[in-house]
């Protein structure tokens, strides 16, 4: 555990790099530019995100966290797939290694690393949306509004773990592409599948799409509102972990066979 | 790591990944059931998504679509009435072939059951090429088998089927004997009189156009079936409403009694 913490703080270190104070401050002004968009609907049936996001229970989601969510993941994406490639193409990974360290602790750490720059690109942007709504209309979100808007914060878990698969697979460049790649799919292909539901069952495509659509993961549902109290946050909560941890797997299965030189 | 650990090692990492795949799974399953029935009801209609394709790929989407559902729909029913008539329409969605070969089926598993009624008008009086023949007399002891609202659609699709196979007057007439044994109970039979004493009239069958003439002025005093099914509607509502009523005359009287007792104690 130790090993793990001490490359997260080696990752984490890097946020007092210029580059980093740069992107702090436009987590800022992204907070800042959008601390007074209204809460997330669509206009009703013709709506194709309105099948694909339920908005119907429990506290609203507000636009303009959701436009952070977006740059944090924008974020993942640079970070996740260029941290392994870089430390494998500066030897920096083969002077890590040569340490104590597994090549999974390794990972993690790294893994948690992202994770951690992720958490505070959202946190800035978080509060000075709140701090700037509360400034200018004198008006504070309930708990219960904050609370969601935080719980949007389980996405980047998952996300994380599957720019570092493709990272440690391919070169840092090649490796930002197909995180997008992949998550346009991901997304293409969840509306698909959810929208293939309805079909009857006996239509042959269905089992195909359901069968495909476990390869991506769902990122849709982290968008739905639900109630505290209920099975969706478990289950929310539980789809973050088991495809972090599915992800993980394969980024460390990789990152074990793979000739580091 | 020697033998045996390796092998407990592996052993818990197969534990944790199958719990982890069960966890995916079902947490999956929750999350789409959330999203995709919203208190019970589907988020977002078929309909809509396919007005949204162009014409030509409508057009299959939604003949692919009512084949799967008939699917679903034939393997959930559960009375043989019910099979056989998702089974037709779901023949109907093929070649003419098909449907042929289907009525054919049905008429031999099934020749009793009311619902087998569209395999017998098509095979009715049918031409030797065709993969069956049902003649006049096995149709009519096929009618005994429907109920009075069935019996009229059968005489006269039956009636138009012989028409359209241009079967001779006499055939025809035939056809169509029977109905003088029967009090017809609705108008439209009228139709089907008419025809049956023009037929006598041309085959010169005085006797049968007499009585048949006199059935057509009782249809005449008929009423329609759906004037027929608007008063037992209405009767019905009529008979709700009475009911209604004296249940809550009851309840009424239930409540007042309680409240006079007391007061009869207390003196």
């Amino acid at each position: 555990m130790v090993k793990i913490l001490a490359i997260l703080e080696l990752t984490v270190k890097k946020v007092k790099e210029p580059a980093f104070s740069l992107l702090f401050v436009i987590a800022a002004l992204v907070g800042y530019s959008v601390s007074e968009m209204g809460t997330l609907a669509f206009t009703g049936e013709q709506d194709v995100l309105f099948g694909l996001i339920s908005l119907e229970q429990g506290a609203p989601l507000l636009i303009g966290f959701v436009v952070i969510l977006f740059m944090t993941l924008i974020v993942a994406i640079f970070e996740g797939a260029t941290d392994i490639p870089k430390d494998i193409n500066s030897r920096m990974i083969l002077l890590i290694l040569s340490k104590p360290v597994k090549r999974v602790e390794y990972l993690l750490g790294k893994y948690l690393g992202v994770v951690m720059i992720c958490l505070i690109f959202f946190l800035i942007a978080a509060v000075t949306a709140y701090v700037t709504h509360l400034v200018k209309t004198g008006e504070l979100f309930a708990f219960s509004v904050i609370a969601r808007q935080f719980i949007l914060t389980l996405v980047i878990f998952p996300f994380v773990a599957m720019t570092m698969v493709i990272s440690a697979y391919l070169s840092d460049i090649s490796a930002m592409i197909v995180t997008v790649i992949y998550v346009i799919l991901s997304a293409c292909i969840s509306a698909f599948s959810v929208l293939i539901d309805m079909l009857p069952k006996s239509l042959e495509v269905v089992s195909i799409i359901h069968t495909i659509t476990y390869l991506f993961p769902n990122y849709f549902y982290f968008f739905s509102s639900f109630r505290y109290g209920g099975i969706v946050i478990i289950a929310l909560s539980a789809y973050a972990f088991s495809t972090t941890v599915i992800f993980l797997s394969i980024a460390a299965f990789r990152l074990n066979h793979r000739d580091m030189i | 790591m020697n033998r045996s650990g390796q092998t407990q090692h592996l052993k818990g990492a197969l534990l944790i990944g199958i719990a982890v795949f069960f966890c995916y799974f079902f947490s999956e399953m929750v999350l789409r059931q959330f999203v995709l029935h919203r208190a019970g009801v589907p988020a977002i209609s078929l309909s809509s998504l396919l007005g949204k394709l162009p014409p030509g790929i409508r057009d299959e989407v939604t003949r692919q679509i009512t084949i799967a559902e008939l699917k679903d729909e034939l393997k959930a029913a559960t009375t043989v009435g019910r099979k056989i008539t998702v089974s037709i329409a779901l023949a109907g969605m093929f070649p003419p072939q098909k449907l042929q070969e289907k009525y054919a089926e049905i008429i031999d598993k099934y020749p009793t059951t009311p619902e087998s009624l569209p395999a017998f008008i098509n095979f009715l009086l049918a031409p030797p090429a065709a993969l069956k023949s049902i003649s006049v007399a096995r149709y009519h002891e096929f009618i005994k088998h429907l109920d009075k609202h069935q019996r009229f659609w059968a005489w006269s699709s039956g009636f138009d089927k012989l028409k359209s196979r241009k079967a001779a007057p006499a055939v025809q007439m035939e056809y169509l004997l029977p109905l003088l044994d029967v009090k017809p109970d609705r108008h439209e039979y009228q139709r089907l009189y008419v025809a049956l004493s023009e037929l006598a009239f041309q085959e010169e069958k005085r006797e049968i156009e007499l009585k048949s003439r006199k059935f057509e002025e009782q249809c005449e005093q008929l009423p329609f079936f759906d004037e027929q099914l608007e008063k037992e509607a209405k009767a019905r509502a009529e008979k709700k409403a009475k009911a209604k009523k004296n249940k809550e005359l009851a309840e009424a009287k239930a409540k007042v009694k309680p409240a006079t007792k007391p007061a009869a104690g207390g003196k």
